[in-house]
């Protein structure tokens, strides 16, 4: 009886430690597929600051509502031949260890923000 | 500017808040509502105020420097956008959310400046009559005022109050509101065949009716 504990310990931490391996394994793999999609709350619906009356910093201006310039939620990208852009085009890049992104100024001239990450960073980019 | 969207290890969604602070934009995050400002990366306002982004590298450059440096980079699918043009058939195309509006670039350099509502926001386009390349979108709610503007040679002269400012950087040059500056808003240009794809319900100026 005593032996067949043993046994089932042993295969029980055996299975305890393949599980912790493979989650080791799947949190370490890079993350450069598309990110999960992002939990977007209703900006109506969400505390707002001013319409809560708490005291504005001078300088203040409230010109729209929120996100009615609505941001880039969730980016696509393409690769360099796939594109056909000017050289003097202005870019903002980031540069990972492993991965760089690239965003041209002209769509963040109207959109004003990209919600997005690089290996598994989450950043946001403004313009 | 590139922020980690993180706190406390925690990521963050944020928002466009709609408002500027020191001409700057602000965002506004999804979990608490706090209100952030762009150039500190520092919530201002909320339950996070004094809370702080960190600011990650980047680089401001053109694209054949970036792609020579990492030619195998991601690009931001801009499919849509067009990049290169000839401004003088194209519109300034001025998006905010529920409305938008195409202002022929020929019409508008013909009179200057438009001041207009677009989404209910009182705003003001300007051109440079003598180069289409400048060009510039501003709020048109001053202080105490509403701004009726008009381009002299002087600069754009709001009729409101007799002040005057620089028609694009916004700059207060003279007059009760010399010390201020216009708030801008965002805009781009768009071929007048491409609007209606992009913005079916969009208005155009001026008014084909």
């Amino acid at each position: 009886m005593k032996q067949y504990r043993t046994i089932i310990a042993v295969a029980t931490a055996g299975t305890l430690l393949i599980a912790l391996f493979v989650g080791v394994l799947l949190t370490s793999a890079p993350q450069d597929g598309p990110p999960p999609a992002l939990l977007l709350a209703n900006p109506d619906l969400t505390y707002d600051p001013v319409s809560a009356g708490e005291q504005m910093p001078a300088g203040y201006r409230q010109l729209l509502a929120r996100d009615q310039i609505a941001p880039i939620y969730n980016p696509e990208f393409t690769t360099p031949s796939e594109v056909d852009w000017p050289d003097q085009m202005l870019v903002i890049g980031v540069a990972g260890a492993n991965t760089s992104k690239v965003y041209p100024i002209t769509p963040l001239n109207q959109r004003e923000m990209v919600i997005d990450s690089l290996e598994g960073i989450p950043i946001l980019v403004t313009w | 500017m590139v922020h980690r969207r993180e706190l406390n290890g925690e990521e963050i969604v944020l928002g466009n808040q709609g408002a500027l602070w020191g001409s700057a934009m602000t965002w506004w995050d999804h979990e608490t509502g706090s209100i952030w400002s762009q150039p500190i990366g520092e919530a201002i306002a909320g339950p996070l105020k004094g809370q702080q982004l960190e600011l990650l590298p980047s680089t401001l450059t053109t694209w054949e420097a970036w792609r020579t440096a990492h030619p195998d980079t991601l690009a931001l699918d801009i499919d849509g956008w067009r990049t290169a043009f000839d401004l003088s058939d194209m519109t300034i195309v001025v998006d905010l959310g529920t409305d938008s509006v195409a202002y022929d670039i020929p019409a508008l350099r013909a009179v200057g400046v438009v001041n207009d509502q677009v989404a209910g926001v009182d705003i003001a386009v300007v051109i440079d009559p003598d180069d289409d390349a400048r060009w510039a979108v501003f709020s048109r709610l001053l202080d105490d005022a509403l701004a009726d503007f008009e381009l002299t040679v002087d600069g754009l002269l709001d009729k409101t109050t007799g002040s005057v400012f620089d028609p694009f950087l916004g700059v207060g040059r003279s007059g009760p509101l010399a010390d201020q500056t216009l708030d801008k808003l965002p805009a781009f240009t768009s071929f007048p065949e491409d609007y209606p794809t992009f913005f079916p319900e969009g208005r155009t100026w001026p008014p084909t009716d």
